[in-house]
């Protein structure tokens, strides 16, 4: 009662001497970047509804891409160099032993409804995180072996945070996990229980409080989200202009890709996030026409991607191996995966598929990935012939004259590859890997299936033989470390190992244990280099090829720089002006 | 007549109970689950899979969900919790039903205003210039599937610009004053409307047409005529009247096809309505959501069906409402 008191006493302080408190608040200047004028709005298009406001427990980037813009953590990032850089935090240092790390807060942040930030949000929000009764995926990143993080209030500015063991990556963990959330808005909620339905897109917008640069204005299911500007926002350009410039971000809700072209060519939007390759040349012909630029980002961090299942394990249920036991001898024979990989006619891929706006791919990690991948990793370029030699090398050799070939007990190399049928494009690059399958003398088959009965074989039931599918990626190892990790649910051809299943395996997952406790980011680009080449060489699956990315924007708005790492056009929104 | 109604409305029970029943069984049939969206996300951890299996109950059996979904729905209204809309299910509905009931109201208005002058006139005007024009437009309004006219009307908004292209209402809806709100809602509904009204006015015409065609044959009508009546009466009063009795049925029917064709409508022209909540949620198996929007739409085929039969009795003497 005595809390609830305090918080309502200091919000009509807030409304009282707001003016003055804005006058306090420790502004950050933006460099280097186009003078603007306030004003104007930039209207999008979005993939569905939000589902949520709460950025704790939200878990799908219909809703992260626009509570994005609304809430903000200690830490921010910056794509163009790769590097973190401050946001409510404006300054931290560690001690010696990376083990302390003492975060100094920004003087004068408000939350959206006046409400000063302070200590006390940073600590709600940790609580609410490590609570095991709330549902996040945040927590992953902020703990280290398992471990919590000690999280203690030096004072209203300070922060400190104890960790159990070292963690490498942490400044990037605390940037990718950790949204401040308002204690004072928050916390009833929390402690009523009520916390994962609290903030659901059905509440009052005004009821939705971060400290972004934008806040929830409107919300029509079905139809649109309008983010209205933070006029109190701690950025400010070289001239002493507040940031950010737009009024109100727009985005409208559009059920499906085609939808968004026609929107975007329809003058209803102004940017266009997902112009796929194939649809280049249609929208570079209209570039002046429709008074827009088409940007190239470069090669997309996401790919495709064929794998063999290699689960030794049996169904529970009926006792009988997820993969027949030859198949499974196949499968895991390295020399097989290799002559696999030497099928994929990648340049193929580029060619017919994504008329020439793709790249060829040949390790885990995307070239999009900057310091962090590993050029110099073994490559097993499309050549059947290649292929052919190593099948022979096993004597896998076609003994019945039927054109395919057969291993040395006489079992047919056949085996049926799943992907989903929604994904136009990853049919034909199974039909493209089929073809060369044939070739060389392997039953491989593609089998089109739902998306949903994908994942249940993948990820549950692990009842299928091959499957082709891709994955998103991010600029960081940090995001996507369960993939490599034996003991991960998306370690896609064997998941949820409790022992290692392979050497290398062990290898990587020890690797990875040395990246996450290796402090100097030198080093852990080293590691990381040499987990690719552990992949590479190991062939666990065959990488196929990467898209280019494109983003249309309209002509009339400035400092635009459209980057490959979601949000790709408004990572840097607050600097976005008309001109 | 109320104690008709209450009869039907008891004996629609079964189905109203029924239709859940199999939703239910069927999403369970279909492979995988709402969270299947989830698992495919590395940095998802398992226990946090693990708790939102157990929070909505999806570890255990379809019947369960069935029953306690039963419970809730009868006792509290309940109709469950959306685990994709992260909400519950009742105001998921309740924001788009609005909208897509905008939608079939004015496609209804469209059809039937339109189909049954039409129809009378084509077939008064037998084989002459107005017939063959009305019955040329019937055929194209059959012929060309839904889809394809969904596409014509959206190319025609970006070509000409003067229709919106997808939506309900403009960005600065709010800032209107009322009468140009109506206008906004109006000039949005248009296409999509039009769109879902083509193939029932189209139908009905044709329907109007033929059945009216038979009674003006009739001896009955003969007699009217040989007994000196005009002939607006002949035609209005006694050859329609019997003529329509067939298309009222179809009325029934109509409200409930309305709602599965804007489905279609909805997803290809971008517009708020139900049906693509539905679609999204059939894929998504959101099964709570499913039931709910399918109960929706047996609701209304059950009354589309009785207000048919009233309507029915009420233009036709010879039917009792027994």
């Amino acid at each position: 009662m005595k809390r609830r008191h305090a918080v309502g006493l200091m919000c009509a302080f807030a409304v009282a001497v707001g003016p003055a408190l804005a006058q306090e608040m420790e502004m950050e200047t933006v460099t280097g970047i186009d003078i603007g004028k306030p004003g104007g709005r930039m209207v999008l298009a979005a993939l569905g509804d939000p589902k949520s406001f709460n950025p704790i427990t939200a878990n799908e980037t219909s809703s992260t891409d626009i509570i994005g813009h609304v809430y903000e953590g200690l830490i921010s990032y910056d794509p163009e160099n790769q590097k973190v850089i401050p946001a409510l935090a404006k300054s931290w240092e560690h001690s010696e032993d990376f083990l302390t790390w003492t975060f100094h807060l920004r003087e004068g942040v408000l939350w959206h409804d006046g409400v000063p930030f302070t200590a006390d949000d940073v600590l709600f929000t940790f609580e609410v995180i490590y609570d095991e009764k709330i549902i996040n995926p945040a927590i992953s990143f902020l703990t280290v072996k398992g471990q919590k993080f000690d999280v203690s209030k030096v004072d209203d500015r300070t922060v400190q945070i104890k960790l159990p063991s070292p963690y490498g990556p942490f400044e990037r963990a605390i940037m990718t996990g950790l949204t401040i959330i308002p204690k004072h808005k928050l916390e009833p909620a929390y402690r009523a229980g009520t916390f994962q339905e609290a903030l659901n897109v059905g509440i009052p917008p005004e009821e939705v409080v971060g400290t972004g640069a934008f806040e929830i204005g409107s919300f029509l299911s079905g139809e649109r989200v309008i983010l209205v500007k933070n006029p109190s926002y701690w950025k400010q350009d070289e001239k002493g202009i507040r940031l950010p410039y737009l009024d109100e971000i727009v985005f409208v809700n559009t059920p499906d890709f085609s939808a968004m072209d026609v929107a975007f060519e329809g003058g209803k939007t102004d940017g266009h996030e997902y112009v796929w390759p194939d649809k280049y040349k249609r929208f570079k012909d209209r570039e002046t026409e429709g008074n827009y630029t088409l940007y190239d980002l470069g090669i997309d961090l996401g790919d495709n991607h064929f794998w063999f299942n290699q689960n030794t394990g049996k169904n529970p249920e009926t006792e009988k191996p997820y993969v027949e036991p030859h198949k499974l001898a196949w499968f895991t024979n390295l020399t097989f995966r290799k002559a696999v990989s030497h099928c994929i006619n990648r340049q193929g891929i580029v060619r017919t598929v994504y008329r020439g706006r793709a790249e060829a791919i040949h390790g885990p990690s995307s070239p999009a990935m900057g310091k962090w991948y590993n050029p110099d990793i073994p490559k097993f370029e499309y050549d059947t012939e290649k292929a052919k030699e190593l099948l022979d090398s096993i004597d896998f050799k076609d003994r019945d004259g039927d054109g395919f070939r057969e291993d040395p007990q006489g079992n047919k190399i056949e085996f049926t590859f799943i992907t989903n049928r929604e994904n136009n494009i990853r049919e034909r690059i199974g039909v493209i890997i089929q073809e060369s399958f044939q070739e060389v003398g392997l039953d491989g088959r593609l089998k089109l299936v739902d998306f949903n009965t994908l994942v249940t074989a993948v990820a549950d039931a692990f009842d299928y033989e091959a499957c082709l599918l891709g994955l998103t990626g991010s600029d960081h190892p940090l995001s996507g470390l369960n993939v490599y990790r034996s003991s991960g649910r998306t370690h896609e051809w064997f998941p949820n190992q409790k022992e290692p299943a392979t050497e290398w395996e062990a290898k990587v997952d020890e690797l990875i244990e040395e990246f996450l406790a290796e402090p100097e980011e030198e080093k852990q680009v080293q590691i990381w280099h040499e987990v690719q080449r552990l992949y590479a060489e190991n062939q666990p699956m065959s990488w196929t090829v990467n898209p280019r990315v494109y983003v249309a924007v309209r002509n009339k708005f400035g400092n635009v720089r459209p980057q490959v790492m979601r949000p790709r056009l408004l990572w840097n929104v607050e600097q976005i002006f008309v001109k | 007549m109320w104690t008709y109604i209450l009869r039907r409305a008891l004996q629609s029970l079964p189905i109203l109970l029924l239709v859940p029943f199999f939703t239910f069984l069927l999403i369970e049939l279909a492979p995988g689950s709402v969270l299947d969206v989830w698992k495919l996300n590395p940095d998802i951890p398992n226990e946090v899979i693990q708790q939102m299996s157990e929070k909505y109950g999806l570890d255990q059996p379809w019947f369960f969900r069935y029953v306690t979904w039963l419970k809730g729905a009868l006792l509290h209204l309940d109709l469950g919790y959306s685990v994709s809309h992260k909400r519950e299910v009742a105001p998921v509905i309740a924001e788009r039903l609005f909208n897509t009931f905008l939608l079939a109201l004015l496609a209804t208005v469209i059809e039937w205003s339109l189909s049954i002058p039409l129809g009378i006139l084509s077939a008064t005007r037998q084989y002459t210039w107005v017939d063959k024009i009305c019955s040329t437009i019937a055929f194209l309004g059959l012929s060309i599937p839904a889809v394809f006219l969904a596409l014509l009307a959206l190319l025609f908004a970006k070509v000409t610009g003067w229709f919106p292209l997808g939506g309900l209402r403009s960005i600065d809806y709010e800032s209107l004053s009322a009468g140009r709100k109506v206008i906004d809602l109006l000039h949005h509904l248009c296409l999509p409307a039009i769109v879902l009204a083509a193939s029932g006015l189209a139908t009905y015409m044709r329907q109007m047409r033929g059945n009216l065609l038979d009674q003006l044959r009739a001896d009955y009508l003969t007699t009217a005529r040989a007994k000196g009546l005009s002939e607006p009466v002949v035609v209005g009063k006694h050859a329609v009247r019997n003529a329509i009795n067939p298309l009222i049925t179809l009325f029934g029917f109509s409200l409930s096809s309305l709602l599965s064709g804007a489905v279609l409508v909805e997803t290809v022209m971008s517009y708020p309505g139900l049906g693509r909540t539905v679609v999204e949620a059939l894929f998504s198996q959101d099964e709570y959501l499913v039931v709910a929007a399918l109960l929706m739409g047996t609701v209304l085929l059950v009354l589309g069906n009785l207000v048919a039969d009233l309507l029915l009795a009420l233009s036709d003497p010879r039917i009792r409402l027994q």
